[in-house]
């Protein structure tokens, strides 16, 4: 199976993810990196990801506080490559402002999910979505270049 | 008739008046022909051309003249003309000698008593008694002469009137060119030239307008003149006689009695008298100021300046007739004056009040995004470190496990119970900001379709319960349709909520009309509340009951006011301890369909 990834900008925060996505199952198959460039490493295995096997993850959690900001860099890192823009990437927030919402959305993210403070609702929210890249969706053929 | 010569006839001079003896004719004749002198209805003499004596006269001009015939025959023609036409008539005389039949016209006689009377003299040559004579006819014209007077003096009086109509119609017309003209501007600078320029060379040959200001110095707005030169003269000399209250001056006179002045005659001692220095004297002069009139400029009681008309090189004098020409002028000139000033504050008013209006949206606008950016960060930053508290006592709970007693146990649990109802409130808050900031977006709305949807999804709270609906005619409005199902969720959430210890719980919707306004009512018989808190309902955490009786943050209904006020509408509500609330909310004609 490919691996999630995930991605945030507070270290609490995506502990509480891994621990949401570890109850369903999911944990194995989850790679943290930090922020300061590691993803753009991790899909082009150089840096500390040089070398990692496998090929890219099924898809991109996005562990944002502040979603317009997180956003921007996924289109810089992923949305603007060729070989990465068919990863699904989805923003995981605490934010349900129609204006985050937009501007993710436009910046070319496939989920929005906001975040429960209920740490059970939270569980489920969570899971869902990295179940269903992970495990139901059927990803696009390897290789094929969109755009 | 001609007199002969050769006395052959009877000298009748004899019985005094009877005419002499004629020639020619025969005896029977001649006395028809008599008759003819005698009885003649015009005045008849004959007058011996040399002496110029009387040698007979008719009955006609005894009766006229009113001199017996004796006094005629010892008088002389001159006699009957008064005095002042006798040169007339030795002139006469002197050039008609040589002609035999003379028509010297009409004449002026006098008669016994002293009257004058016009009459028309025909004369002929004859010989009388040996004398050369002439006889004369004279024709009275006094009534004709009189009655061709009167005609004169009814064409007079005729002419005199229609000058008089044509003054009036002038003026008439003059004025409606002025009502006109003035009314076609509301600009005041505009407004004031207008006038200027009406009155030259109507009625001046120059004209200065001068407005009262606020701080009660005058001004010189408009100024008039044929000449451009004259009109900086004009300009300048106000500029070097500044109007002063309470200064000797025509000008001031008017302006603080409110009356008009007339000056006709300006001697030049007047202008040395007035001027400062040489310069101004000049200047004085070259304005050559003939005669001046000085209007009020009067409306509504206040004076607003005056209106000067000068007649300088025209050597014109004004008449009774310009001045009330200039003060109906002016009369009407303050009018527009007046309105024209109303419209220039109003405008400079409206000004203001824009850019006030402006800044302050300018100000708003800041506001609302200070607030935007305030609840964007309430939404991050508060929620954020919540959800870690609940994780890690989840996580916690589940690292001791069985490790943890049964208070530590109950401990996380109220932790998590306390930080759940945190997140419920600021989920509420956020809910509140954000219904004030929201674009609203409206469209048709059927009210009760909202209410029956609201009551359908409501199912898991009102399941198991006996809850009477009695939804009346509900009105279709245009109105946010997301929002308008947010006001009947908290309403009709409401009453389910205090109605839960009733045993039957009867809920009514109604709406009506009210002076164009729809007007919405959610009635329950729940438990009620007391009226004197009715003004806390609305407010933002505000709650009459405690959250062990009934759940709730107290955001509810100040979610409701705060969309039915961005609708245009009004929110209230009455109620009873214990026996139910009606809660109401009306919106505006305009939101109706």
């Amino acid at each position: 199976m490919k691996s999630i990834l995930l991605a945030g900008d507070n270290q609490i925060d995506v502990e509480l993810t891994q621990e949401a996505l570890g109850r369903n199952n999911l944990a194995n198959d989850v790679v943290v990196v930090g922020e300061d460039g590691e993803a753009p490493d991790y899909f082009r295995q150089s840096g500390n990801y040089a070398g990692r096997k496998g090929g890219n993850p099924a898809v991109v959690l996005l562990d944002l506080k502040t979603p317009k900001v997180g956003c921007l860099k996924v289109r810089e890192e992923i949305k603007g490559d060729d070989s990465l823009r068919t990863i699904p990437a989805v923003v995981l927030t605490s934010s349900n402002e129609e204006t985050d919402l937009l501007k993710s959305y436009q910046l070319g993210v496939n989920a929005f999910v906001v975040k429960p403070v209920d740490f059970h609702d939270f569980m489920e929210a969570v899971s869902r979505p990295g179940a269903f890249w992970a495990i139901v969706n059927e990803a696009p053929p390897a290789g094929v270049r969109s755009g | 008739m001609r007199a002969g010569g050769k006395g052959n006839g009877t000298d009748r001079s004899a019985t005094l008046g009877k005419p002499a003896q004629f020639s020619k004719p025969t005896a029977a004749s001649e006395d028809q022909y008599r008759i003819l002198f005698d009885h003649n209805p015009n005045p008849m003499w004959v007058y011996d051309l040399e002496t110029l004596r009387f040698l007979a006269v008719n009955d006609a001009a005894v009766y006229h003249y009113g001199y017996s015939r004796e006094e005629f025959l010892g008088m002389s023609i001159r006699d009957i003309r008064p005095s002042e036409d006798l040169a007339r008539l030795d002139e006469n005389l002197r050039l008609t000698v040589v002609t035999p039949v003379d028509d010297p016209g009409v004449w002026r006689h006098l008669t016994k008593d002293g009257k004058i009377f016009h009459v028309h003299i025909t004369s002929h040559e004859v010989p009388f008694g040996g004398r050369k004579g002439k006889l004369v006819l004279a024709q009275n014209l006094t009534a004709q002469i009189e009655a061709e007077e009167r005609l004169s003096m009814a064409l007079e009086t005729e002419k005199h009137f229609r000058e008089e109509a044509e003054k009036v119609n002038r003026r008439l017309t003059f004025l409606l060119d002025a009502s006109t003209t003035l009314s076609e501007s509301f600009d005041f600078q505009e407004c004031l030239k207008t006038v200027a320029r009406m009155a030259v060379p109507r009625i001046a040959d120059w004209c200065a307008v001068d407005i009262l200001e606020s701080d009660g110095t005058l001004a010189r707005l408009a100024v008039v003149h044929s000449d451009p030169r004259m009109v900086e003269y004009a300009f300048e000399l106000q500029k070097r006689h500044p109007y002063q209250a309470g200064a000797a001056s025509g000008l001031t006179d008017v302006l603080k009695a409110g009356r008009t002045e007339m000056i006709n005659d300006i001697p030049d001692e007047m202008l040395v008298a007035r001027a400062k220095d040489e310069e101004d004297l000049r200047m004085f002069r070259m304005l050559g100021l003939g005669a001046v009139l000085i209007v009020p400029l009067l409306a509504f009681e206040r004076t607003l300046g005056a209106i000067t008309l000068v007649y300088a090189e025209s050597k014109r004098k004004f008449t009774e007739e310009d001045r009330l020409l200039a003060e109906d002028l002016a009369r009407r000139a303050a009018i527009q004056i007046d309105l024209a000033r109303l419209y220039r504050e109003t405008k400079e008013l409206n000004a203001s009040l824009e850019k006030k209006v402006d800044d302050r949206t300018l100000e708003l606008q800041a506001a609302n995004g200070e607030l935007e950016a305030f609840s964007y960060s309430v939404s991050h930053d508060l929620r954020a470190p919540l959800r870690h508290i609940h994780g890690y006592a989840d996580l916690l709970a589940r690292h001791t496990g069985n490790a943890l007693d049964e208070k530590g146990k109950r401990y996380l649990g109220l932790i998590s119970a306390s930080v759940k109802e945190m997140g419920v409130l600021i989920d509420d808050l956020l809910m509140f900001s954000r219904m004030g900031r929201v674009e609203m977006r409206k469209s048709t709305v059927d009210l009760r379709d909202t209410v029956e949807s609201v009551i359908n999804s409501m199912s898991q709270e009102t399941g198991g319960r006996v809850i009477e609906w009695k939804i009346s005619r509900l009105p279709v409005v245009q109105a946010d349709q997301n929002m308008l199902r947010l006001v009947f969720q908290n309403l009709l959430g409401n009453a389910v909520k205090y109605t839960r210890p009733r045993e039957r719980a009867v809920i009514e919707i109604d709406g009506k009309l009210n002076d164009g306004e729809a007007v919405i009512c959610v009635r329950d018989n729940g438990v009620g509340f007391d009226m004197k808190y009715s003004d806390n309902l609305f407010g933002v955490f505000q709650r009459l009951h405690s959250s062990e009786e009934f759940e709730g943050s107290g955001i509810g209904l100040a979610n409701v006011r705060r969309i039915i006020h961005r609708h245009g509408g009004r929110t209230w509500a009455e109620g009873e301890v214990d026996r139910g609330a009606a809660v109401y909310f009306s919106l505006p004609e305009s939101s109706r369909v």
